[in-house]
């Protein structure tokens, strides 16, 4: 079967299409895996029954606000995998993390997705300026940790941007090995150096560097990547002021820290541009459901559930509400020359607990201790 | 913008120190709360308790009664400006906080306190007198300084707090929570209106700060006697961990409670499901005694059909209130996993009230309240008792001849109250609350042996 998704993946500037050429191609992609899922998930098939909802009823991308999400709490601690593939086509079952359930979220992956994950993810790395020099994981390796974002990521490098050995990984047991990133993003010769992590690593280390008056200059090509996980410094930091405290601390620009709003129900990461504004590759549809009724969107701006449907996901119904809310923009023009939508994450609904790998993080490294 | 007073010592104070925001966005109500100065603290700290020991229970008594019938009357100055501002604060619709104006002046009577203190200390003379028991003389004398840190979720449970502090002829501190800043700054206003120099009005102390100003918070149980707190986990926690040894601490934390349906009911089903939709229309589900799941013997489906149509009604009578957007999202997440779980879901037209009916109980959502109920089909009610522990307040049961034989299995459970469908918001005279008489607990009792 040929698939509309690996072709858009093909593109070379996915977020610079012309805009008529992206939206063909998203509809295309969105309504092949809607009628894939329809077809091959029986859970979803008689769920989209109740809300009397084919495949021909989506007709534009306008009508993908038909398509009823699954919460993805209903992923969560069933014996049985919601797949839209046989089992014995898939390769890795992922998990992703919870404050509030002992039970995570259990997506089967096949060896389709991996492979377009890996496409996507590399798309993303490149288009936020990420191709070559050396990367610091303010993360556990994956030996240690099993989430998405430090394996997903993990595997994005070394078999997609073939970083190799130009990685190293920063927690060890719960505690993070701060002389040895200072010494490593100092004196290695692969440039330029970047970071990803969430932001109390950051703050440990900008508190380190800060407490002992060391002189860390990093490159004008560098990137600082957040994974999210602001519920934890929420009330100590904002994210303007992080943002000016890195720059600092690095020598660096501000427009070099990004900000990532980590999607972990659908094994997506979306990175801000140089303008601050987290722009969704063509592959990834968002909508802001109105809280009250799941099959009206809120205005462009206003906020609303988030609904994040993936289109490179052939494995399980990637159409998911994890509860968060957000503001979505469609038409919005960026100074950065992107097209396509705009999301900004608001938080997440109240009493449907937290969820994301940086939480989950953060509970593996409460042994961290920020003076 | 409006500026709403403290009560320090009786006397009001405004300021624009802080502000709260309330309501949606596109009619947002600012609220302007004064500082809290050290002199403030020193002066909530010099309240004289003399004063209030040297009032006769019946005088105490008197006094609220006078206070009941000003918040009944209608021609009341302050009355409409009251329940507009609950409204726009709490988010209850005007219905709602107007029944809740019902409840508190249904509590300002004096038989109702009378028998409160008559019930939860079995003589009220014990509070003026020495009376014989025994071989002793026994006489209960206040603790001294009750700080009362209020959920602000029910208007009726705070006001009751503050009364048991003066009915013990204790001093009252207390804690507006930023969910109503209202109700009780007027009500202390309300003593002021009544006589400001009464014992009651210029003891009273009404403040508020937000939960994060720990060092005002530990600056207050610093010299206080006696805590009544009210609300959530980390509200009631948080007083545990930071009260001072010997401080006597009266905690009303989380709970739920449950709906118990025998086959009987279906006879009268309208019936039934008017009062079982009366019970968790209530505060919008809010309160601790709120049922969040029945457990229905028969024809589950019929119920929640019947329960739907109720809900409708009681919707139209007692509307639902504002809620935070992520309050609706909850709701209609747990809607959303449901019907894919395959669950028959019943709704209103928006987010007004929900019925999920699930065999298995593990299979629920978390629960988003919001007049949400997860109906259970069981053979027998008694197979209900493995889902119920000391986490559920309150049980009602239909018909309520079926509660004989479930009490002794429930209350060992951790249940406190069993009482009719329809009632669960409804607080008996001479009731005890969450497993003991709080009275009790506010005085210490002192005795002279003969």
């Amino acid at each position: 079967m040929e698939w509309e998704i690996d072709k858009l993946l093909q593109h070379p500037e996915p977020f610079r299409m012309p805009e008529n050429e992206a939206d063909e191609s998203k509809f295309k992609s969105f309504i092949q895996i809607f009628e894939h899922h329809y077809k091959n998930c029986e859970e979803y098939r008689k769920y989209c029954e109740l809300y009397n909802l084919k495949p021909h009823d989506i007709k534009t991308l306008d009508d993908l606000v038909k398509i009823q999400p699954i919460p993805s709490d209903a992923f969560r601690g069933t014996q049985k995998l919601i797949t839209s593939v046989p089992q014995d086509k898939i390769v890795m079952v992922a998990t992703t993390s919870s404050t509030t359930s002992k039970s995570p979220c259990r997506y089967p992956l096949d060896a389709d997705t991996l492979r377009r994950t890996s496409m996507t993810g590399i798309r993303f790395l490149t288009d936020v300026g990420v191709k070559d020099g050396f990367m610091c994981m303010l993360t556990p390796s994956p030996d240690e940790s099993d989430t998405g974002l430090v394996r997903g990521m993990n595997h994005v490098l070394k078999d997609g941007l073939k970083f190799g050995d130009r990685i190293m990984y920063a927690v060890h047991n719960g505690n993070v090995q701060t002389e040895a990133v200072l010494n490593n993003i100092t004196s290695t010769h692969h440039r330029p150096v970047h970071l990803y992590g969430p932001p109390f690593v950051y703050m440990h280390l900008v508190d380190y560097i800060e407490k002992h008056g060391i002189e860390v200059k990093l490159d004008k090509d560098s990137r600082l990547l957040i994974t999210g996980g602001w519920k934890t410094v929420a009330g100590e930091i904002t994210k303007h002021e992080l943002n000016e405290k890195l720059a600092k601390t690095f020598h660096i620009k501000e427009d070099q820290v990004r900000d990532g709003l980590g999607l972990t129900d659908i094994y997506t990461m979306i990175m801000e541009c140089e303008f601050h504004n987290k722009h969704v590759p063509p592959w990834i549809h968002v909508s802001a459901r109105n809280p009250a009724d799941m099959n009206i969107e809120v205005d462009e701006g206003e906020e609303g559930i988030l609904v994040l449907m993936s289109s490179f996901i052939t494995s399980f119904p990637a159409i998911v509400a994890t509860g968060d809310m957000g503001a979505v923009w469609n038409k919005k023009k960026c100074e950065c020359g992107r097209h396509g939508q705009i999301v900004e994450h608001r938080g997440r609904g109240s009493k449907l607990g937290a969820r994301g790998c940086a939480i989950r993080l953060e509970q593996f490294m409460e042994a961290i201790t920020r003076k | 913008m409006e500026k709403i007073p403290f009560i320090i010592c009786g006397e009001q104070k405004t300021g624009e120190h802080q502000v709260l925001e309330f309501g949606p966005k596109e009619n947002r109500t600012k609220i302007c709360l004064p500082e809290i100065t050290e002199s403030d603290i020193r002066q909530i700290n010099k309240s004289d308790m003399q004063a209030m020991h040297e009032l006769s229970i019946d005088e105490i008594i008197s006094f609220y009664s006078k206070v009941g019938r000003l918040w009944n009357s209608t021609t009341y100055e302050k009355r409409e400006e009251l329940v507009d501002l609950t409204c726009a604060v709490t988010g209850y619709s005007k219905e709602m906080v107007e029944l809740g104006m019902k409840q508190i002046c249904g509590v300002l009577t004096k038989e109702y306190l009378e028998a409160t203190v008559q019930s939860d200390l079995g003589d009220k003379r014990l509070l003026d007198e020495w009376i014989t028991r025994a071989e002793s003389s026994v006489h209960c004398q206040p603790r001294g300084k009750a700080l009362h840190i209020l959920a602000g979720n029910v208007p009726v449970v705070g006001i009751t707090s503050i009364l048991r502090g003066s009915l013990t002829k204790n001093v009252n501190i207390v804690k507006m929570s930023n969910r109503d800043v209202i109700t009780p700054s007027y009500f202390a206003q309300a003593f002021y209106d009544i006589d400001p120099e009464h014992p009651i009005t210029k003891t009273t102390s009404v403040i508020y700060w937000p939960h994060t100003n720990q060092e005002m918070f530990s600056k207050i149980l610093s010299f206080v006697n006696v805590v009544c707190t009210w609300g959530g986990h980390d509200a009631v926690q948080e007083t545990r961990r930071n009260a001072p040894q010997g401080v006597e601490l009266l905690e009303f934390g989380p709970r739920r409670g449950m709906h118990l349906i025998g086959k009987e009911a279906f006879s009268e089903l309208n019936k039934t499901t008017i009062k079982a939709a009366h019970d968790l229309t209530l505060f919008d589900q809010e309160c601790c005694y709120s049922p969040q799941m029945s457990f229905v013997e028969g024809d589950v489906n019929k119920y929640a059909e019947s329960f739907a149509k109720s809900l409708e009604e009681e919707n139209a009578r007692l509307p639902k209130g504002y809620g935070d957007p992520k309050f609706h999202a909850n709701i209609t997440n747990a809607r959303m996993y449901s019907k894919f779980r395959g669950h028959k879901v019943h709704t209103s037209a928006k987010t007004e009230w929900t019925i999920i009916v699930a065999d298995n109980i593990e299979d629920f959502p978390t629960h988003p309240l919001g007049r949400t109920i997860f109906i259970v089909p069981v053979k027998d009610l008694i197979e209900s008792l493995v889902h119920i522990g000391p986490e559920t307040q309150v049980v009602a049961i239909e018909p309520y001849e079926r509660s004989v034989d479930l009490r002794e299995h429930l209350t060992l459970r951790g249940v406190d109250r069993i009482t009719h469908l329809g009632k669960m918001g409804y607080f008996a005279v001479g009731a005890p609350h969450e497993g003991m008489y709080p009275l009790s607990r506010m005085v210490r009792w002192v005795k002279m042996r003969q």
